[in-house]
């Protein structure tokens, strides 16, 4: 449960200094992509936060996100990370299991009502009202309803919670939908990727905790700061597709002297996400690095667009396109119900306190 | 850090033709030049996060390489190490952060008299008065 100590306090508790305290601060300022000037300030910001309820859903999904989440790369910072919220619902990771995980949720929502951020991670079942998909007797489509109308915000984690995903891809047996097919009345941010690379998601709470609101986000709603650039251009091989040297085989000399792997189905053009920069596996590689072309897994709709191994230029679905299911329950809504959605989630978005950059800024230069 | 060149090394392996920086790194080192003399003329510090660059694994030896090492090295012991260092080129420091388990969290370079992170933050020295307190309290004098 959310308690009052700031989590300044409850480091200096632990024995850690404010160096150490401010080292970490530069970890975050890396992860949200901010210059590392920023380090004190968010050092100022964040000290003084008191833990924020988190509930987490796990809807459609395999546990790769959470498990993306457990193995990321710098367990001190998620510790702290973890120390700085009150993670109140995870299924996977709660040592209570059956009707006491569920009163355990059910107390995080009455008590914290409109302030807790909530966290989904899979996609949600419509057909047949949701029954492809049950948690304790609910479907995943009630229980999302219920608890995002206590929620302050909603993460969207994996590609599966922010476009749908794998569920989702043809034929779709159980009508699998995004997180916001069905809410449209609340601050929304997509950490999409099959999965998500760790860090992103430590730095989208990170980034949360210490402005109070959500980072800028890009037409898909991803945080700006991840998703911003094509992992095109932010990859080491792309002086080599400038140059029109490419890999036509898994084994030719292009493949051996680490040529561009645009021609071997790479979707790093059309791909935004963090990869290039953030990498994998305690920042040794990313599949580009070990030979592989791009996947695309944080676009919507990336199981369905075509062969991997297909070059772009002839691949029949452009990428990034919504389709199917997404579409048809977006016009169902109606675009009259958008608008009243948007106001309200400018609302919402409102009634929370937001730090801004140039704020924090400003706080640094005076100190 | 690998066994680094000293300046004589290094000014041999630029002239022999042995190093040749590819075009990122020289962009760095430009933009390091910029920040040097800013920091020289207007006395404004600055930091590039290293992580945040598309370098490949051999961008990232060369900038080693040509920053090599300079007069001052010191490691902190908070949340795990951080090693850092002044570089070849005075006021130019290498920051590497790792975590418990020696992972680097983060890695930049700051141009700046002095790195922040070495100096003692104002709510460690309030600390440290208290916990001394505390010791001057409970001390014996000799018998």
């Amino acid at each position: 449960m959310p308690d009052e100590q700031t989590l300044e306090e409850r480091l200096r508790q632990q024995g850690i200094s404010r160096r150490g305290f401010l080292k970490f601060c530069t970890a975050m300022a890396s992860l949200m992509a901010l210059p590392p000037t920023m380090a004190t300030a968010i050092a100022e910001s964040l000290g003084k936060v008191r833990r924020p309820s988190v509930i987490w859903l796990s809807f459609q999904e395999c546990t790769g996100c959470t498990e993306s989440l457990t193995r990321s790369h710098s367990p001190t910072v998620e510790n702290l990370i973890f120390d700085a919220i009150s993670l109140d619902y995870h299924h996977t990771l709660q040592a209570a299991a059956g009707t006491a995980a569920e009163a355990a949720r059910e107390t995080a929502m009455k008590e914290n009502f409109g302030k807790y951020l909530l966290i989904v991670d899979g996609s949600v079942s419509t057909k047949d009202n949701g029954i492809y998909s049950t948690i304790a007797g609910t479907t995943n489509l009630q229980m999302l309803q219920d608890v995002a109308k206590g929620a302050a915000a909603i993460v969207a984690v994996g590609t599966c919670a922010a476009f749908g995903g794998i569920p989702h891809a043809n034929p779709n047996p159980t009508g699998a939908v995004a997180v916001t097919d069905i809410i449209k009345d609340k601050p929304i941010i997509n950490v999409s990727g099959c999965p998500p690379i760790p860090v992103v998601i430590t730095g989208v709470l990170a980034h949360y905790l210490t402005f109070g609101g959500l980072p800028e986000l890009d037409q898909y709603n991803r945080p700006l700061a991840f998703f911003g650039d094509s992992i095109h251009d932010r990859c080491y091989r792309r002086p080599f597709y400038d140059q029109g040297k490419f890999a036509k085989s898994f084994d030719d000399e292009g493949a051996r002297n680490g040529w561009c792997l645009y021609e071997l189905g790479c979707k790093g053009p059309t791909t935004h996400n963090a990869c290039a920069t953030a990498k994998w596996n305690n920042g040794v590689s990313f599949p580009i690095q070990s030979g592989h072309p791009c996947l695309g897994c944080s676009e919507p709709n990336f199981w369905d667009a075509g062969s991997f191994y297909s070059a772009l230029s002839t691949t029949t679905a452009p990428l990034g396109v919504w389709s199917g299911v997404a579409i048809a329950a977006g016009a169902a809504a109606g675009l009259a119900m958008g608008a009243a959605a948007r106001h309200k989630r400018t609302l919402a978005k409102q009634a929370h306190h937001v730090v801004t950059v140039e704020e924090l800024k400003k706080k640094e230069e005076q100190s | 850090m690998n066994e680094l060149l000293n300046n004589g090394e290094l000014m041999h392996a630029i002239d022999s033709g042995e190093l040749r920086p590819s075009a990122q790194v020289l962009a760095l080192l430009r933009e390091l030049q910029v920040m040097i003399t800013t920091l020289a003329e207007r006395g404004e510090p600055n930091s590039i996060d290293i992580r945040s660059l598309p370098l490949s694994p051999s961008d990232y030896e060369t900038l080693i390489q040509i920053l090599g090492n300079g007069e001052v090295n010191a490691t902190i012991n908070a949340l795990g190490l951080s090693k850092i260092k002044e570089t070849r080129f005075s006021g130019v420091w290498w920051l590497q952060h790792l975590n418990s388990h020696d992972e680097i969290i983060a890695e930049l370079i700051e141009v700046t008299p002095l790195p922040d992170i070495l100096k003692t933050q104002a709510p460690d020295l309030i600390n440290s008065a208290e916990v001394l307190q505390r010791y001057l309290e409970k001390l014996q004098p000799p018998n």
